[in-house]
């Protein structure tokens, strides 16, 4: 009897415990580590993809190629990336992972996009008002890009029940600016497995 | 305590206790949210709303957002409206883990313990009201990201019910998708989408009143065209009896939207069944299932006129692109036998225990303060058994579509409703070519 009052103090004194304490609970984690939470497309795929993709169309012969013709770097500009699955992508970021990618390469030189280059055309305006004449940075001085990188991201989606599969496939191409010749078609896949339990206690 | 006295104390805790879980949520602040929203007074009804959180509580939260977002679209204040669609949206995927404690006490009592996960057909519109708050936001992207969804969600619910359910495509949705591909100039995803439609609509004929709209013919037979396909083309041509003839300027279009009437609302429908026992003696018991009942009786029409320079003035008629209460009575149908299950199985057991606890009763001598008893049990029994009338009540009757493709131009367009005939808006519209345009009115009275 004595043992059985014991015993049932601790659990109700344990199920009061376990309700208390702070909810919420924050830990640094390192940038680059692997977090997977919904399922969904999340920075780790973003940087994956970029570093991969960029791996491979650099040590394509279009870019050796060009250097030898041109005697210097090919100029680059990311394009439009398209999203086509059925999640609200950050299709900025990817865009800012293969930028980088290329850029930290060495190999190529980039020019800034539409939207960044209407914002320096806006300070070149300011520019030619405010500042002094030596500082003052003209119109007209713009460097041209030689290639435009395009592409699209696209999912499937296959779900029964609980279970979830998501396919991803990342669609990258190359594309002389000037001939609209197509230098590089690369492509990368992911799948991902989620499950959701059908019961819970 | 004489045991007459306990058995008394004890059915009184029972009912109590019945009485105070068995009730579902409480909907009468909707009276005022429906008139507010009937007089497109958007904002008080949303303060209507926001006022009654409490009464949705954890349990009906996913209701709360569902509504709050419909409230907001009708306000054209599109991203708020999405930020409460996703939340709903989100709430829903999550409900598919199910807890078993709480699924014991509806199973015992009634559904309106568990918390609202929203119908299919709800699980889908959801995703279709949020792809039209991207489209009208001027994000394509977004609002095809939307209608994908819709396509995944009703894959899966056709697998859920091994293809035998009816609301297994949308075709409103499709035509939708098609006029957003063609806006952002991807021309073959478009036609394919548009096909797709109308294939949609081949069945919604059958099963939701809705036929093809003659604008969504058009569009076929223009994109065949622009692309190139003449098979296609004079296959559209023959089935549609239309011949299309290409515009001299380059076209943009408008694709207007009227969200017409009331949602349907869902009622409570008892049912008696009985069985016989071993005796063979019959006894009978109530089974309450949830049916849904249309809002809206006198068909109503909308007219678009369209006139400005370069054109001659046009008059075009609004053509059905969704009829929301057909899909959610025939959607709820498909679900209509698993809940028919459950509720007969609860019914079953509440009458058994109803049968054990007049036993214990009849025990006992007193035989009118028995009869009292036996019939109190009864009531509690019936009281509990309650359907599931929890439902989006802030949808409307019908999705109205007029497409109009005019060239490049600044047109006034007027938006006239009939059966009342009533004017309902003077707007001015800028169509640019290549490019197509959403534009939306609300008409939920």
């Amino acid at each position: 009897m004595k043992n059985h009052m014991v015993l049932w103090t601790s659990i109700v004194v344990l199920l009061f415990f376990a309700g208390c304490g702070s909810s919420k609970q924050v830990s640094r984690i390192d940038a680059e580590s692997t977090t997977d939470l919904s399922g969904e497309w999340n920075d780790t795929d973003s940087r994956l993809v970029a570093n991969e993709m960029i791996g491979d169309v650099l040590s394509q012969p279009w870019l050796s190629q060009f250097t030898k013709k041109e005697k210097h770097k090919p100029t680059v500009i990311v394009g439009k990336i398209t999203n086509r699955t059925s999640e609200h992508i950050e299709v900025k970021t990817f865009a800012k992972n293969l930028e980088r990618a290329m850029l930290n390469s060495g190999t190529v030189d980039f020019v800034a996009d539409a939207g960044e280059r209407e914002q320096l055309r806006d300070e070149r305006k300011d520019q030619a008002k405010q500042a002094s004449e030596e500082s003052q940075k003209g119109p007209g001085k713009e460097s041209g890009a030689d290639y435009m990188l395009i592409g699209n991201i696209s999912s499937i989606v296959d779900q029964e029940g609980g279970e979830k599969t998501k396919f991803y496939q990342v669609n990258m191409e190359m594309v002389n600016l000037e001939t609209n010749k197509k230098v590089w078609i690369g492509e990368k896949k992911l799948k991902k497995a989620i499950s959701q339990d059908r019961v819970k206690f | 305590m004489t045991t007459h006295a306990r058995s008394i104390r004890c059915l009184s805790a029972f009912l109590f206790a019945l009485s105070l879980v068995g009730c579902g949520m409480k909907t009468d602040f909707y009276r005022e949210v429906e008139k507010n929203l009937a007089v497109h007074n958007y904002a008080v009804a949303m303060a209507g709303l926001q006022d009654n959180k409490e009464a949705f509580g954890d349990n009906n939260s996913v209701l709360f957002n569902l509504e709050m977002g419909t409230l907001l679209h009708y306000s054209f204040r599109f991203d708020e409206s999405t930020k409460y669609f996703l939340a709903a949206e989100k709430e829903m995927e999550e409900l598919y883990t199910k807890s078993v404690t709480t699924e014991a006490a509806a199973f015992a009592l009634n559904d309106n313990m568990l918390p609202y996960e929203g119908e299919d057909f709800e699980k889908v519109f959801v995703n279709l009201f949020a792809a039209l708050n991207f489209a009208q936001a001027g994000d394509i992207e977004g609002a095809l990201v939307e209608a994908r969804k819709v396509d995944t969600k009703l894959n899966q619910f056709s697998r859920q019910y091994e293809g035998k359910n009816v609301y297994h495509q949308d075709a409103f949705v499709r035509y939708v998708m098609g006029v957003l591909y063609e806006a952002g100039g991807e021309i073959n995803d478009a036609f394919i989408s548009y096909r797709k439609a109308y294939e949609g609509y081949k069945e919604y004929a059958a099963q939701f009143k809705t036929p093809c709209p003659s604008y969504l013919k058009t569009d076929l037979l223009r994109t065949a065209t622009q692309l190139g396909f003449d098979d296609e083309r004079k296959q559209f041509e023959k089935e549609f009896s239309l011949k299309y003839t290409k515009p001299k300027a380059k076209e943009g279009s408008l694709f207007f939207v009227v969200h017409s009437g009331r949602g349907p609302i869902k009622e409570e429908n008892k049912i008696k069944v009985s069985i016989p026992d071993a005796d063979g003696v019959l006894h009978t018991f109530t089974v309450a299932l949830p049916k849904f009942k249309a809002r809206e009786r006198i068909q109503v029409r909308y007219e678009v006129g369209i006139s400005g320079k370069g054109i001659t003035a046009t008059k075009m008629d609004a053509e059905l692109g969704e009829y929301v209460t057909e899909i959610a009575r025939k959607s709820l149908d498909d679900r209509l036998g698993l809940i028919y299950l459950k509720s007969g199985g609860r019914a079953l057991l509440k009458f058994l225990a109803s049968e054990a606890a007049k036993k214990e009763l009849k025990k006992e001598d007193d035989e009118l303060g028995n009869f009292f008893k036996s019939l109190a049990v009864d009531l509690a029994v019936g009281a509990t058994e309650a359907a599931d009338i929890r439902t989006w009540r802030t949808l409307p009757n019908q999705v109205f579509i007029v497409r109009a493709n005019l060239p490049a131009g600044t047109y006034s367009m007027t938006l006239t409703g009939h059966n009342p005939y009533r004017d309902l808006l003077s707007d001015m519209i800028t169509v640019k070519a290549g490019k197509a345009q959403i534009r939306m009115f609300v008409d939920v009275n």
